[in-house]
């Protein structure tokens, strides 16, 4: 679905548009879907994290601005910060698991089509420029991050590396990109 | 200097915060000093807006039917009706921020005061102002009804710190043939609060936009800025 297109089932959602608000959410629900999963790496948390964060687009629809930022952004924003608030209330649990795998980021691959890349935005083709002229290890821990939210501890035990090193890619790393994204 | 208040660090926690390496009890301590201090919020914002396209990169997988049925049961929304809501709120849409739109959701008892107020006058404005020129320098104009105050909240260093030059307010009316209006000056130090009586609220209502200029401190007030205009920002009505 094009972007714009989002932006009005939205907008429309924002009016109390139920029938807007369905087609807005069989349109995005999957790739959020695919954020919680990979962010709480657990089915059922997933689809309590995705319902929680669509109820609060619902019910916050009305103050989406298209001038300022897509639908899809918009909502990122509310379902990924939904997803990392019950990844900490669950790793703050003691009986949650701490060896958890990891997948790879494969899917992330750093070659996107070319079509993909016309068809983003000039927002997203910067933030693509930037990654890639970040060091590999320390594009991986950021990627790593944005997708599985994990933090220096875990990053650190997943590439086997010591804390201060991936620390400092982390670091390095970010301060390259708010350069580049300047 | 409070940590937060610098700006290579409170910048570095905002990065942090977006792509999720800030956990725990870091993230909900710089989680309360967002609330406090909108200038964290908004540069936040900004990162998470510019991270979000990544999720463009992942497969989409198609979640199971029941959690469009909880969320159908749990909105009513067999019971909705495509009736506008206020138009007050869909008026505020087009207006607001992106960033400020998106601390509203997060603000919930701003949210709630605002959904209980649907239809009368607004509790507050607010402008996020930007420099013109560095695009990393910013700050946050509020003006309060309850407080009768306009309060000014940035990072430090926001402000030059210019010998016989000094930080001019003005609010540019909605009516461009209406004067400006010069409102006050910040001074170095203070906190950054100005007291308004009930007839600067009203005037709020035709207020277009808050800018704030480096004027000379021992020339004439002029009507007009004179000096180097350092940050502006729309008003927006909460």
């Amino acid at each position: 679905m094009e972007p714009h297109s989002l932006n009005e089932l939205l907008i429309r959602s924002g009016q109390g548009d139920a029938k807007a608000f369905q087609h807005l959410y069989d349109a995005a629900s999957p790739r959020l879907f695919a954020v919680c999963k990979r962010l709480l790496r657990d089915e059922a948390l997933a689809e309590d994290v995705l319902q929680e964060g669509f109820i609060k687009v619902w019910h916050h629809a009305a103050q989406f601005s298209a001038s300022k930022a897509s639908a899809m952004t918009w909502m990122t924003t509310i379902v990924r910060n939904q997803a990392l608030d019950k990844l900490r209330q669950v790793k703050s649990r003691p009986e949650s698991s701490e060896d958890v795998e990891y997948e790879t980021l494969e899917f992330a691959s750093l070659e996107p089509e070319p079509d993909a890349l016309h068809q983003w935005g000039e927002d997203a083709q910067r933030l693509w420029h930037c990654l890639e002229t970040l060091k590999p290890e320390q594009r991986e821990c950021i990627l790593q991050a944005f997708y599985h939210g994990q933090t220096h501890d875990e990053l650190a035990r997943t590439l086997v590396k010591p804390l201060g090193t991936v620390k400092a890619w982390i670091r390095r790393g970010l301060e390259q990109l708010r350069g580049c994204l300047q | 200097m409070k940590r937060y208040q610098n700006p290579e660090i409170f910048e570095h926690l905002a990065m942090s915060y977006a792509l999720g390496t800030l956990q725990g009890k870091a993230r909900l301590r710089f989680e309360k000093l967002q609330q406090k201090h909108l200038y964290l919020r908004a540069v936040t914002d900004a990162y998470q807006q510019r991270f979000s396209p990544l999720v463009e990169l992942l497969p989409a997988e198609k979640p199971p039917a029941k959690v469009w049925q909880q969320i159908s049961k749990e909105l009513k929304l067999d019971q909705q009706t495509s009736i506008a809501r206020s138009n007050w709120l869909a008026s505020l849409k087009g207006y607001l921020p992106w960033s400020v739109a998106a601390f509203a959701s997060i603000a919930a008892s701003v949210m709630t005061v605002l959904l209980l107020n649907i239809n009368s006058q607004p509790a507050a404005y607010m402008a996020m102002m930007k420099s013109p020129v560095q695009q990393d320098k910013m700050m946050v104009a509020m003006v309060s009804h309850d407080a009768m105050e306009i309060s000014f909240d940035m990072p430090s260093g926001a402000l030059p710190d210019d010998k016989g030059m000094v930080p001019t307010i003005w609010c540019v009316p909605k009516d461009k043939n209406m004067p400006l209006m010069r409102m006050g000056t910040l001074a170095k130090g203070d906190d950054h609060r100005m007291p308004i009586d009930s007839k600067v609220w009203k005037d709020m209502a035709n207020v277009r936009e808050f800018a704030i200029s480096m004027e000379p401190m021992n020339a004439p007030e002029s009507p007009v800025p004179t000096g180097a205009m350092m940050f502006t920002g729309e008003l927006a009505a909460w």
